[in-house]
Formats: C-alpha cells, structure tokens, sequence
C-alpha cells in the first residue's frame, strides 16, 4: 500500500494519459480477488487502474483509492476449450508473449491490461476482429457491494464498456486463435473517391483484417509519399509486405499517433460512423486541414487537432452527422456525448451493482449521492450483517430474539381476542346463533 | 543549490515535460514489467521529476533506451543532480572507490 506518507510514489497516479490531474489519497494492490473484495468493503472511493493508457481521463482519481490491478496477472491456458483465463493487470501484450510458445494469439491488439481494455470495449488495431466484447466468453468482477459477480457472454453488457463503474473487473475466460502469418500491402492515391471504391470493394473481402487509412499530412509524417494511403492487413501470405517488414510496418502503425503528437497535435477525437457516412466526415476535415487517421473496417476516424476552435467545429460536425464514440471511452471528458436513454440506462445498471456509488466516481456520468435514500436503506441492512461479535455471542443473541418473538405473539394474540368480536367468532367456529342463546336461556 | 545542479534540473524539467506531452511507452520497460508498479515505470519516472521529486527511484533504470533516447538522457541528467545532493548508491560509491584504488570497478588486487 502507497499513502500520503510517500507521496512521491502517490503523485504517479494523479495522472494518466489524457493528462488530467486529480488526488488520489492511498494506492492499493490487490493480489488476488478476495483482496479486491476487502478493498471493496473498506473504501469508500475507488478507481480501478491498469496501465493508465486512458487518454480521456478514465482513471484519473478525485481523492480516491487507486486500486493498481498490475499485481493480479495471472494466464491459464485451456487447451480442450482454446480458452485462456487472464486476470485483469495481464497487458495483451504480455498476453500474446505467453501464448505464443504454444501457436495462440489474442488478436486484439491495442495498448493497456485486459480490465481496462473490457472495462473500454476497445477494438482491435486490426478492425476485422472487432471489440473486445466479442471475444469474451465469461468474466468476473466484484461489483460496489463487494460481491463477485460472474456473468456469461449474455449479461456482458453490465460491465463490458461501462468504464469501471459498475465493479471492478478481476478476470476473464477468452477465446483465443492459433496464430496467423500475416502480411500487408499499402495502396495509395491522391483520388479519394479512388480510395473509398477501393475500400468498399477490400471490405468485402474475408482473409483482409486491417484497412488502416492516413490522410496525405499523417502519411507524410509515417514516411510515405504525401497522398491518401491505405495499408491493407492480410490474414495470410497474400500481401506484398511479408515478415519481418510487415512486423516493422504494424509496430510503425501501432504507435503511429506518437508521430502527429510531437507536432503538437496532442488533442484527438474517435467518432464512429456508418461506412457510408465516412467520406463525407473525411471531406469535411479535408477542408479544415485537420491531419487524421481510421479504420475503415469498423468506420472509426481519429481527427487530431492542435487548435481548440477547429476541435470545437469538428465536434459539432460530429454530432451532426450523428458519430458515437468508437475507441477512446468517455471518461471525465466526454461525459457530454452521451444521450440521456444512454445516460438512464447506465444510471440503472450503475445503482444495481454500486448503490453506495464507491466505483469510478465522476466517469461516464453523473450520479448525486442524495438520490440514493433507498441504497442508503440497503446499506444499513448490510451493515447489519457485519458483526464483531464471537460465534458463541451470536447464538445467544439469536436465542434471545427467538424467545422476544415468542413473547411477542403472545401478546400479539391476547390483544387480537380483546378485539375479535365474540359473537361473531362463536357463529363462525361453533356454528353458534342469536336463537341457540336464546334457548340457553331458557 | 549549486550552478550546474540547477541548470540541470531545469533541463530536466524541459525535457520531461516534453516527453509527457508527446507519450510515453510504458510496456517496453523491462524494469516495469517485473515491478508492476506505476513509479518504476517511465512515464512514473517522468511524472516523479517533473515535480521536482529527485528520490533514489531514478536509480532503478536500466538505461536500455526502451522508452525513448530522450527521456533516458532525462534520467542519466536527473542520477547526476543526485550525486551532485550525495544521494548516491552505496554500490556506486563502491565502485567508484574501486576503480580509484585498483583501476577495475571490482576492486582485486593485480
């Protein structure tokens, strides 16, 4: 555990990569999940960090616990089922460095640990493969009552994308596939109308995994000549660029956004469209001079700016043309791009797995805490569980209440005969009448 | 405070600064990836000396260039202001006694 005593050691977690700063007020490292439950029951503020790769400011801390998922990393690999089991601080890339020996690989491929990757739904580099969220087939995590939920692919939905907020993901059962040689071939053009038949015609293809697309500025800066390029990502051999070239030119395109922010365009945005809709975005930045790169299988544009009113336009643009975020998350900074079904929908899911409201404070929406007179409820109840006391004592304690019961109805029933009315128990029990009282008289 | 201590801390901050806004890589850093812990990693590191906070921590670096040849020039400048505060590693100062007193950095005898 990391506290105020070494802070040094503390302000490391202040941040992430969107370079938004908060406070954390203590680091803790669980090792295993009955850790995490007990940090659960303990803490009262808590965000969950794998490699802080968020670039919108998802773990970013506002006096809270920073939970480092790094030490939980451990892979087991099912060979009947071809499912590996990975907790959460395994990075895909460490991943696919234990599956290789044994011909597997997890073909998302993107930077962060798997919890904060599921905790995103963050696609693939290669866009053929999709988002993480298909490739899991059961996962678990501890949710803000500290109970550990496992959900299989059909409840997903609860925590899969919802940035942390509805638990604190512990491990997951993924698929995986053997391993693929792949290559690559790059098409060029100044023609982008040339470009979007081409990719139309690509998309179609099945054995075509990656179709990452660079304006003419951003090729330019990658080392290709200045035009529209395409580098088209083959699952097998077919592909002019094999080997240990392909392997240069995917670890050039894996960090190609490392070249735009050293010419200060350091600020950048992900909108996700309809394949139909792209040209017109990219047309639109074309006029605006904005540098931008995309995957054209999944429809996703990154637009980088140096500028924050060009930012602001292409914003509006986006949300004209309707674009949802595609990779990044919405985190602290975007909390505005979501709509207000999204926004109730999440609130419900958020209430139903962290009433107290201790997970991820802030992130993806807001939520008051005087709104939650019935989780406050549900509290007490629980907090009514937890007890100091010996086993001995909580028997005695429980003989004690069984016998006040007894005492109870008791009570309960002397003070019903006083009011039941007599006559009218004496005709319904004993079939008594006004006439039988009369004659008794008698 | 001396001179060259400040000049160095100065360069340092520039630099560092500028490795942050431009991104680092974390998952390349051998030193991280057994550690697991934020402040062992480069971008921790990076964050360490741009608050001014010059601890022993910088000493854990391999200097493999991993995460970029200008931030481990930063972390061979931030061991200098160290020194330059005698904060030094006992295994340093050993060697360099060592090395003053046979020539080999081992310390035996010829």
């Amino acid at each position: 555990m990391v506290d105020k005593k070494n802070s040094y050691e503390l302000i490391c977690y202040n941040t992430d990569d969107s370079g938004m700063f908060g406070e954390a007020s203590r680091v803790v490292f669980p090792k295993d999940v009955q850790d995490v439950i007990k940090i659960v029951f303990d803490s009262q503020n808590l965000v969950p960090r794998g490699l802080g790769s968020n670039i919108v400011g998802g773990c970013v801390p506002s006096n809270s616990v920073v939970v480092d998922m790094k030490n939980m990393n451990n892979i087991n690999f099912d060979f009947k089922s071809k499912i590996v089991c990975v907790e959460a601080g395994v990075t895909i890339k460490e991943l696919n460095e234990k599956l290789k020996p044994i011909g597997y690989e997890f073909p998302i491929i993107c930077n962060g640990t798997i919890g904060g990757i599921i905790a995103i739904n963050k696609p693939s580099l290669m866009g053929a493969y999709g988002n993480i969220k298909e490739w899991i087939e059961k996962i678990e995590f501890v949710n803000g009552r500290g109970e550990l939920i496992k959900f299989g692919k059909a409840d997903i939905g609860e925590i899969c994308g919802l940035e942390g907020i509805t638990g604190i993901i512990t491990s997951a059962k993924l698929r995986v596939i053997p391993i693929v040689k792949r290559s690559a071939s790059i098409f060029q053009s100044n023609d982008l109308e040339e470009i979007f038949i081409v990719a139309k015609r690509l998309r179609l293809e099945k054995d075509i995994v990656m179709l990452r697309f660079y304006s003419p500025y951003f090729s330019k800066l990658l080392g290709f000549p200045e035009k529209y390029h395409i580098i088209v990502g083959f699952d097998n051999e077919h592909g002019k660029i094999k080997d240990n070239g392909y392997i240069e030119l995917f670890n050039k395109i894996r960090k190609d956004y490392y070249k735009l922010y050293k010419e200060n365009y350091r600020d950048s945005e992900d909108p996700k469209f309809l394949f139909e809709k792209v040209k017109e975005f990219i047309l639109f930045l074309d006029n605006f001079n904005v540098p931008y790169s995309g995957d054209l299988n999944l429809g996703i544009i990154y637009p980088f700016f140096n500028d924050d009113l060009k930012k602001q336009e292409v914003i509006k643009m986006i949300d004209r043309m309707n674009g949802k975020p595609g990779s990044y998350g919405i985190g602290l900074k975007r909390k505005k791009r979501i709509d207000n079904l999204q926004k109730k929908i999440i609130r419900r899911i958020k209430l139903r797995h962290d009433p107290f409201l201790k997970l991820n404070k802030g992130k993806l929406i807001d939520i008051e805490d005087s709104s939650t007179d019935e989780n406050k409820k549900i509290k007490k109840d629980l907090l009514k569980t937890d007890s100091n006391q010996s086993p001995e004592e909580d028997m005695k304690k429980f003989i004690d209440d069984t016998q006040m019961e007894e005492v109870g109805n008791v009570s309960m029933k002397d003070n019903l005969d006083d009011k039941v009315d007599k006559k009218l128990m004496d005709k319904i029990l004993f079939n008594k009448d006004d006439k039988d009282e009369l004659d008794n008289k008698k | 405070m001396k001179t060259e201590e400040y000049n160095l801390k100065q360069e340092i901050k520039e630099e560092v600064a500028n490795a942050l806004r431009n991104g680092i890589d974390n998952e390349g850093c051998a030193v991280f990836r057994v550690m697991r812990k934020e402040h062992y990693s480069p971008k921790g590191k990076a964050i360490i000396l741009n608050n001014d906070f010059y601890e022993k921590i910088i000493y854990k670096c391999n200097l493999c260039r991993a995460c970029g040849d200008d931030l481990c020039a930063s972390f061979q400048k931030a061991r200098r202001v160290l020194v330059l505060k005698d904060k030094e590693m006992n295994a340093n100062r050993e060697m360099i006694d060592n090395l003053k007193r046979t020539g080999n950095i081992y310390g035996i005898q010829e």
